[in-house]
């Protein structure tokens, strides 16, 4: 810290920092003036810039905050969706084996007894929301179809569903 | 401060991303999926509109209203080679505008490209709006480092279409650099970008110094992409099956369904793993019993 002497013609000392670099007792009056006016000017601006930093860090956390509430309430809402997506196409690869287990004739009370395990699971889908979606010979809606090929047919006008290849798909 | 919506806005499928706590963080759409078809289509019965994943399921129905791959087309002059090319290769008519650039019809109503790209950017908007809760007014697109000052433009011009201030186009290798946090690198460096999209393959060359890129140099393949990969499973499936029991799965509709889905999974797993399998019981069956296909590709 460095001090110089008052020569009486200035004010007494100014606000300088610990390093003395920002000592302006060398300076005119007029000079200081000008000197203070730019720093507090540039206080004021760094002040705005500070608080408008702050404002939308403050903003960005009422969105966050309202995000994971939202992400909360649907994670509980849709827990299930993603395992049931997995399971769908294990439930259809059971239909085609029970299928084909009538096909080749199979014995009668061992496919009985897988038949009402199926049962159960398509009733515990049921009860979870998983309904099929009906779709052979209503209008074909990409909201809830999707589209493998267009056939030919006299059975369904033009944009029916003709046939349904296949039920159990994934939504996502 | 609003947030500005990053857009990669692809020739297969688009992407939005926003910076959340200073981290650019994907915005999933109304289907809850990351990425969006850049597909548009129309009904033609009922003239209702199809974006994104809804337009893709149609539409093999109803091929010569869904347009799809617009990105190849933007900011280009009909007699462009691309454009000539594109015609021999999309469903839809590509024809020629009043300004000679190539336009493309759905439903017998010419649109120019930006005009089509801006539904995909409209349907994007909407979407992160509503995920995010609050009105979205501004846009950085990337584009691919090839296009120049046109497709640049007519890219600009679909965000404002769709209502949106596009503050900046950057380049797509520039913006995946900026993703991996290269420009805090601390020194400089030549790095090279592979873009592997759904259907075009982009390699660029950047330069780096200052936080500042230079892309040097760019090439790719224009026709190939992940639906490419897929195909390839697919066929090699069908082929390996044929090989092993005599039985074309390539005939039965469910089958050649379920082969696809998983072609297109087990690619997707081995972008993270060595090795996957893919095991499809009761595929299809013939009097000797179910036939399985388990490969490991």
């Amino acid at each position: 810290m460095t001090t110089e002497p008052n020569n009486g013609n200035q004010p007494d000392a100014l606000p300088f920092s610990e390093d003395g670099n920002d000592y302006l007792g060398h300076l005119s009056v007029e000079e200081q003036v000008t000197v203070l006016q730019d720093r507090l000017q540039q206080s004021q601006l760094e002040a705005g810039q500070n608080l408008e930093a702050a404002q939308r860090a403050q903003a960005e956390m009422v969105n966050f905050r309202r995000r994971s509430d939202e992400e909360r309430i649907n994670l509980g809402k849709y827990a299930n969706e993603r395992l049931i997506n997995k399971l769908l196409p294990v439930i259809e690869e059971m239909d085609l084996a029970l299928g084909h287990a009538e096909n080749v004739g199979a014995n009668d009370s061992w496919l009985e007894g897988v038949k009402l395990i199926q049962r159960k699971l398509d009733n515990l889908l049921q009860s979870e929301g998983v309904t099929e979606i009906e779709a052979l010979g209503t209008e074909f809606n990409p909201m809830e179809h999707e589209a493998l090929g267009a056939v030919a047919t006299a059975e369904h006008p033009s944009g029916y569903v003709a046939e349904v290849v296949r039920v159990r798909v994934p939504v996502a | 401060m609003a947030k500005v919506l990053g857009i990669d806005l692809g020739t297969t499928n688009s992407v939005a991303a926003v910076i959340q706590g200073g981290e650019p963080t994907i915005v999933e759409n109304a289907e809850g999926a990351r990425l969006t078809p850049s597909i548009v289509a129309v009904n033609p019965r009922s003239g209702e509109r199809y974006v994104g994943q809804v337009a893709k399921r149609q539409a093999v129905t109803n091929p010569e209203n869904t347009l799809f791959s617009v990105k190849r087309l933007m900011g280009r002059k009909f007699q462009d080679q691309e454009v000539q090319n594109a015609i021999n290769k999309l469903p839809y008519k590509i024809v020629s505008g009043q300004d000679q650039n190539a336009h493309v019809e759905m439903a017998g109503q010419s649109f120019p490209p930006p005009q089509i790209s801006s539904f995909v950017l409209q349907k994007i908007k909407q979407d992160a709006e509503a995920k995010l809760g609050e009105k979205i007014s501004q846009a950085v697109i990337t584009v691919p480092a090839y296009f120049n000052d046109s497709q640049r433009q007519a890219t600009k011009d679909a965000g404002t279409i769709a209502g949106m201030e596009v503050l900046r186009i950057i380049n797509e290798p520039t913006a995946s650099s900026l993703a991996y946090g290269l420009d805090k690198a601390k020194t400089d460096a030549t790095v090279a970008v592979f873009d592997l999209g759904g259907g075009t393959f982009d390699i660029s060359i950047l330069q780096m110094g200052d936080g500042v890129f230079e892309v040097k140099s760019t090439n790719g393949d224009t026709y190939l992409g992940g639906d490419d990969f897929d195909q390839r499973i697919l066929d090699w499936l069908i082929q390996d099956f044929r090989q092993e029991t005599g039985i074309d799965l390539s005939n039965d509709r469910m089958a050649l369904q379920r082969l696809r889905d998983a072609a297109e999974r087990s690619k997707v797993e081995l972008s993270a793993v060595l090795e996957t399998e893919i095991n499809l019981p009761f595929i299809t069956a013939d009097s000797s019993g179910p036939q399985p296909p388990r490969q490991k590709p």
